[in-house]
């Protein structure tokens, strides 16, 4: 015992020995370990049991669907007749350019985009194989399953006689040989290549590019089912107004795509996206407003320099708010002498000339309003010396004037120019600063009235397009429009929302709380009758709104409250050391919550954030209920309401299985490509 | 020690209640321009407390406060001026995760200091070559070491160039063997000249580097001295206690 040893040295083993070999593979192994599982004889059994019952009530639904797809008494030709319909409803033919050169400019914008942001994604071939491998089976079963009606005569399970076989050999032969083809190309390919494919990859642009040319080959050899007579249907080749416009579509974006490319070569990435972004922003109200609805625009009355023509606000509010906004973004801190300037010359903006311009007649509550106003503003100027607290004293008695004036005649445009402006110069101290970002924040102001005023004076104007409805937005067009404004219009509105819910000031908290709990407690179908009716009972005389605009604002304010819910639950989840390594650092509340908490909260909800963007996707459907004529509306009851030239009465069912495919097709790409980016966010996070 | 007259940090009978907690019953000390002052004492006797309230990250009811001359009073302008110059390293390193290593140096030298990119980035690449680490300057925090990652909290703590830095526990969440890197950065800083309050339970440094160390405990300083006499003489029943325990 004694001489036992206090210690023993091991040393180190140097030589590298190989990785035992992988475990044997084979299709049996396969099976084995997938569909049999389990250890003993009896599990083994029993699961085998369960893939077999499950495999045959996939495969019974697969055969339901494609018997029910390929039966001859489907008449798709009501899909391919009323396309048009569905997508755009009463668009005049005449104007159909404006719809292609709305997409052409998504697309040219997709594929700048995606060269600003360097979205290099690579697919390896393992994954891009397997994928044609099983899809390649998917069809070859599918063409099989057609024919299972024989085939139940072999194996006697009623599970497979649903439907009668149609006829479609052609078609028929022709998806199987495809199958086989893909499914023997890419089984092939990774016999040859095996684990090795893992480690090639092609870009997922080219995929891209690639689908694109397939897609236009299809397109233009297709024979689709098309009406012939009342009755009856034939095979036809889609019309080539329809193949033409998507061929170009494609073309335009693979060159922008290129044109992008060189575009980035000479410009710097960072001022590429700086411009994609503000052209992203225009495009929307742009392609909405100018290009889809064709105003007519009486540009005398717009350029006429007067108090309430529109040129006349947009110099105004831009010169003198900018002004003001220039100031308050100067880096240095503020003599009190100049406060009071600033004090007195806000008042005299107040109280002064501009509202004796802005009204006809002075009414009785605007004077003594801009006279407590600039009484506040003078007893700031005296006591507080900080640039940020008079920018915070200027935005909320602007945005008090504001909303007091609600309740005052006033021309909308000018209340909305007051509200932007409050929001701004609360904004300029935090953001500005030097003097790029003081110059930016006085663009951003400028482009902000040009924006409000112009969307002012588009939403005024007559429409100049012939149509026979009520609005000449309808179909898929409407349900776009409805699905991207009330995201854009929430999302900002939730962060806002979540901001006070979490905020210290009970007023705030209080306000946010009640409007959550209340708008989420009523249905959105309630929200949008009250859009359709109600609202205007609640604006100030003597102000309308679109019908389509209130069902925005009711879409957005439902959506706001569940956008607010995710966030907050994103806020919650942020680690107090950050607010605290925040605030260290010297960053004013403001900028710590804009820069470090909200894009980590949003971040963190990112999949919740999706999935509501999906929900209320789907939801625009609901607008059917107040007569809107969206996608699924025309699908339901235009289309097999039609008796004239072609009857299409009973195609209710398979219209309504179009538009789930055509919706999950939507959803289905918005979800695969979040999952993308998330991943791509993952990577560099915790 | 003083260069121009006036201590860096003047802390005079500071008080701080949590509720009906006591956690700060008094605290007198002054520290001097380029003083190194090591903070140790046993958990909860209020440590992080003290220099939590020195950068106003907690409120002290009662007492006084003054960095470089600057009275941290309500006033908003003070406690701005005074995150300017006080520097804080945390012991969870607090990095933003959403922005790469170079991003979270710049964001405050660009927002509070109003830098241009260029030039704010250009500083950071050196603050990035001075605490060893310029090729992690693409990557995000969590791609880093624990020890890699509390290097570039202490870069992103001198982005700002403080006059002042506080560490509290900067090492207590690292690995053996990162300690070291850190606390080399954490000498190389206090032989350039930099005022700091370090609180921290090693020793090694405290010795090596610490001008003074400050024993805290029940939420006062129980003894203070150089580091010689600590470690050699230690006077009260309590600092003897906590050493022979933690030695
Ligand atoms: N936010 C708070 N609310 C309530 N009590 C607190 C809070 N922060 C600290 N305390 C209490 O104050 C006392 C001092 O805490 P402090 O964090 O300063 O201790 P410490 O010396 O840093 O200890 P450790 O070595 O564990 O970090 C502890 O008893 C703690 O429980
Ligand atoms: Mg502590």
């Amino acid at each position: 015992m004694t001489d036992q040893p206090q210690g023993i040295v091991h040393g180190v083993i140097e030589e590298l020995e190989k990785a035992p070999d992988p475990p044997p593979s084979g299709p049996w192994i396969w099976v084995q370990e997938n569909l049999l599982g389990g250890d003993t004889r009896l599990t083994k059994f029993f699961n085998g049991l369960l893939t077999v019952v499950f495999a045959l009530i996939a495969v019974n639904i697969l055969q339901f669907l494609t018997s029910y797809i390929f039966n001859p008494e489907r008449r798709w030709s009501a899909v391919t007749f009323n396309m048009k319909l569905m997508m755009v409803q009463a668009f005049p033919q005449a104007d159909l350019f404006r719809i292609w050169l709305s997409i052409g400019i998504f697309f040219v914008l997709v594929a700048l985009s995606l060269v600003a942001w360097g979205l290099r994604g690579q697919m390896s071939l393992w994954t891009l194989s397997r994928g044609l491998r099983n899809a390649g089976v998917f069809l070859m079963l599918m063409t099989v399953m057609h024919g299972a009606f024989e085939a139940s005569k072999i194996l006697p399970i009623p599970l497979f006689s649903i439907d009668s076989p149609a006829d479609w050999s052609g078609t028929r032969l022709l998806i199987f040989v495809i199958g086989l083809a893909m499914f023997a190309g890419a089984f092939m390919y990774l016999r040859r290549e095996g684990i090795a494919a893992k480690d090639k990859s092609i870009p997922f642009l080219s995929l891209i590019a690639v689908g694109m040319g397939l897609v236009t080959l299809v397109i233009w050899t297709i024979d689709l089912p098309i009406p012939d007579g009342q009755f009856d249907e034939t095979l036809g080749p889609i019309a080539t107004s329809t193949t033409g416009p998507w061929t170009i579509l494609f073309a335009v974006a693979i060159a922008a795509y290129f044109f992008g490319r060189w575009l980035i070569g000479i410009v710097e990435p960072a001022r590429l996206r700086r411009w994609l972004v503000i052209l992203w922003l225009f495009s929307y109200p742009v392609i909405i407003m100018v290009i889809q609805r064709k105003p007519i625009l009486e540009w005398g009355d717009i350029l006429a320099i007067s108090k309430d023509s529109p040129l006349g606000l947009f110099l105004l509010f831009s010169v003198i708010g900018g002004a003001v906004i220039w100031w308050l973004a100067l880096p240095d801190s503020l003599p009190v002498g100049r406060g009071i300037a600033v004090a007195i010359g806000a008042l005299l903006i107040l109280a002064g000339w501009p509202l004796e311009f802005f009204f006809d007649e002075m009414p009785a509550l605007v004077g003594p309003i801009a006279t407590l106003a600039g009484v506040a503003l003078i007893a700031g100027g005296l006591m507080i010396h900080d640039r940020v607290e008079i920018a915070r004293i200027i935005g909320s008695v602007l945005a008090i004037v504001a909303l007091l004036v609600w309740f005052v005649p006033m021309p909308f445009l000018v209340r909305g120019l007051f509200i932007t402006f409050a929001f701004v110069a609360v904004a300029a101290p935090s953001f500005g600063g030097t003097a790029q970002t003081r110059n930016n924040m006085v663009a951003v102001w400028v482009a902000i009235v040009f924006l409000v005023v112009a969307t002012f004076v588009l939403g005024e104007a007559e429409t100049a397009l012939e149509f026979q409805s009520t609005t000449f937005l309808g179909g898929f067009n409407l349900s776009i429009l409805l699905a991207i404004s009330g995201v854009a219009l929430s999302f900002p509105l939730g962060v806002v929302l979540a901001l006070a819910r979490t905020s210290s000031m009970p007023i705030f908290r209080l306000l946010a709380t009640a409007y959550i709990e209340i708008v989420r407690s009523v249905p959105l179908i309630t929200w949008l009758f009250f859009g359709s009716v109600m609202i205007s009972l609640f604006l100030p005389g003597g102000i309308s709104f679109d019908e389509i605009v209130r069902v925005v604002a009711a879409v957005s304010i439902f959506n706001a409250a569940y956008v607010a819910e995710n966030i907050r639950g994103g806020l919650q989840s942020i680690n107090k050391g950050q607010y605290e390594a925040g605030s260290a650092m010297g960053l004013s509340t403001v900028q710590s919550t804009a820069l470090i908490i909200m894009p980590q909260a949003i971040r963190a909800v990112l999949p919740a954030l999706v999935g509501s963007v999906i929900v209320s996707f789907k939801d625009t459907s609901l607008v059917a209920i107040i007569g809107l004529a969206d996608v699924l509306l025309i699908a339901k009851s235009f289309v097999p309401g039609q008796t004239n030239p072609h009857n299409f009465l009973g195609t209710q069912p398979q219209m309504l299985f179009f538009i789930a495919i055509f919706y999950w097709m939507f959803t289905f790409t918005f979800s695969r490509m979040a999952l993308r980016y998330e991943k791509s966010l993952g990577l560099g996070e915790r | 020690m003083s260069d121009n007259g006036h201590p860096m940090i003047v802390v005079e009978g500071v008080k701080k209640w949590f509720g009906d907690f006591q956690a700060l019953r008094g605290v007198t000390t002054t520290v001097g321009q380029r003083d190194v002052v090591v903070v140790i004492g046993p958990s909860g006797s209020g440590k992080s407390t003290l220099i939590r309230c020195i950068n106003r990250l907690e409120v002290h009811q009662e007492g006084r406060i003054a960095v470089d001359g600057i009275e941290l009073t309500n006033d908003l302008r003070n406690i701005d001026a005074i995150r300017r110059e006080v520097g804080m390293v945390f012991q969870s390193f607090n990095l933003f995760p959403h922005l790469t290593v170079l991003e979270n140096i710049t964001l405050a030298p660009i927002w509070v200091r109003k830098q241009t990119r260029t030039e704010s980035e250009e500083n950071g690449m050196q603050l990035l070559e001075r605490v060893g680490i310029p090729e992690q300057a693409d990557k995000y925090p969590g791609q880093l070491s624990g020890g890699q990652q509390q290097r570039v909290a202490i870069a992103r703590s001198l982005a700002m160039s403080p006059k002042v830095m506080l560490f509290d526990e900067p090492t207590s969440a690292l690995d053996p063997e990162m300690i070291k890197e850190v606390l080399d950065v954490m000498k190389e800083l206090a032989l350039s000249g930099m005022t700091m309050i370090v609180v921290t339970h090693e020793m090694g440094f405290a010795r090596e580097v610490a001008d003074r160390v400050l024993f805290m405990d029940y939420g006062t300083i129980v003894e203070e001295g150089t580091p010689e006499h600590f470690f050699t003489n230690p006077q009260h029943d309590r600092t003897k206690l906590f050493l022979s325990q933690i030695l």
